[in-house]
């Protein structure tokens, strides 16, 4: 499947893993913020650790202001290609758009990890 | 700011670009027929100020019109000079009213609740209709959409009781240059407009 244009870097698939791993994890032992509006709410904040956005979401202007706002609140995201998956992520039932850490819990160093290694991957 | 917000003025922002996500929908939407029914709403945030919500019940629907104005059928009989004319007629509704008394008519048993537009080319203009089944048991038990299943708001498309019914009589209008308006536009002799 193509990217859609909004996505301005990919990251890598092994990193894509990693973020709806620490989701797993932050989900039993921290808490995070499930769905487009909660994630978008938690950003605004400020207090968003690391955002994971689903990039197969129709119509694509749902997701599409995401990575714009999260850059000016200096919130790092990341892109992963099923919104099912990260559904079952973040420990829902159904779909989601978008999820945010909020308090990583155990997830801290891999949190970590992921946030150094978009850093690099967008230099 | 809520995510709504975000999407509406991101879509905005597409359509005043006319961007590939804009175009390549327009592409497969011109193939399709007058009136789809759709899973979910094209435009989240709007649909959702009109008072749609993802629950049983509420059924959307894209209509497609046409752009201009209205073609007269042109008399068969005799008619003095003035009235045989056919074009240059403009409608006194608007055309996101006729895409409402449209839907309404094919899907008699439910309400219509509002619409929006959605996209537009150089022919077409294409709206989408939120529509409520007041026979459900979800929307009848819903203290905030229940008012609907009141018999009064039968055909509220038809009497011009949406909101781009009530747009298009001139209620929106108020004080000095609305005194024709109300009651109603028939009320004052049609001379309101």
């Amino acid at each position: 499947m193509p990217k859609p244009s909004f996505v301005d870097w990919e990251p890598t698939e092994e990193l894509q893993k990693k973020a709806l791993e620490a989701l797993e994890i932050a989900k039993d032992t921290g808490r995070i913020k499930k769905g487009i509006n909660e994630a978008t709410k938690s950003i605004e904040r400020g207090i968003a650790r690391l955002v994971v956005i689903a990039e197969d979401v129709e119509p694509p202007e749902i997701t599409m202001y995401m990575p714009g706002l999260c850059d000016d609140k200096k919130a790092p995201y990341i892109y992963v290609p099923n919104k099912k998956d990260l559904g079952s992520a973040a420990g829902i039932e159904r779909p989601t758009a978008a999820v945010a850490i909020i308090v990583e819990g155990k997830a801290k160093d891999l949190v970590d990890d992921i946030v150094g290694k978009i850093a690099g991957l967008r230099k | 700011m809520s995510a709504y917000k975000h999407m509406n003025e991101q879509w905005i922002k597409e359509q005043r670009e006319r961007s590939d996500i804009v175009r390549s929908r327009l592409i497969v939407w011109r193939k399709q027929g007058t009136i789809v029914r759709l899973e979910r709403p094209t435009r989240l945030g709007r649909a959702r100020a009109l008072g749609y919500k993802a629950k049983q019940g509420y059924v959307l629907v894209r209509v497609k019109t046409g752009r201009g104005p209205r073609e007269r059928p042109r008399p068969r009989m005799g008619r003095k000079p003035r009235s045989m004319g056919v074009s240059k007629y403009t409608p006194a509704k608007s055309r996101r009213w006729i895409a409402e008394e449209r839907v309404g008519k094919k899907f008699p048993n439910l309400r219509v609740l509002n619409s929006y537009w959605v996209g537009s080319d150089h022919r077409n203009v294409w709206y989408e209709v939120i529509l409520v089944d007041p026979n459900h048991p979800v929307i009848y038990n819903d203290p905030e959409i229940n008012w609907i299943c009141d018999p009064s708001h039968k055909g509220r498309e038809s009497r011009g009781l949406t909101s781009a019914g009530k747009r298009s009589r001139g209620l929106r209008k108020k004080g000095r240059g609305a005194e024709k308006i109300r009651p109603s536009l028939a009320a004052k002799g049609n001379l309101g407009k």
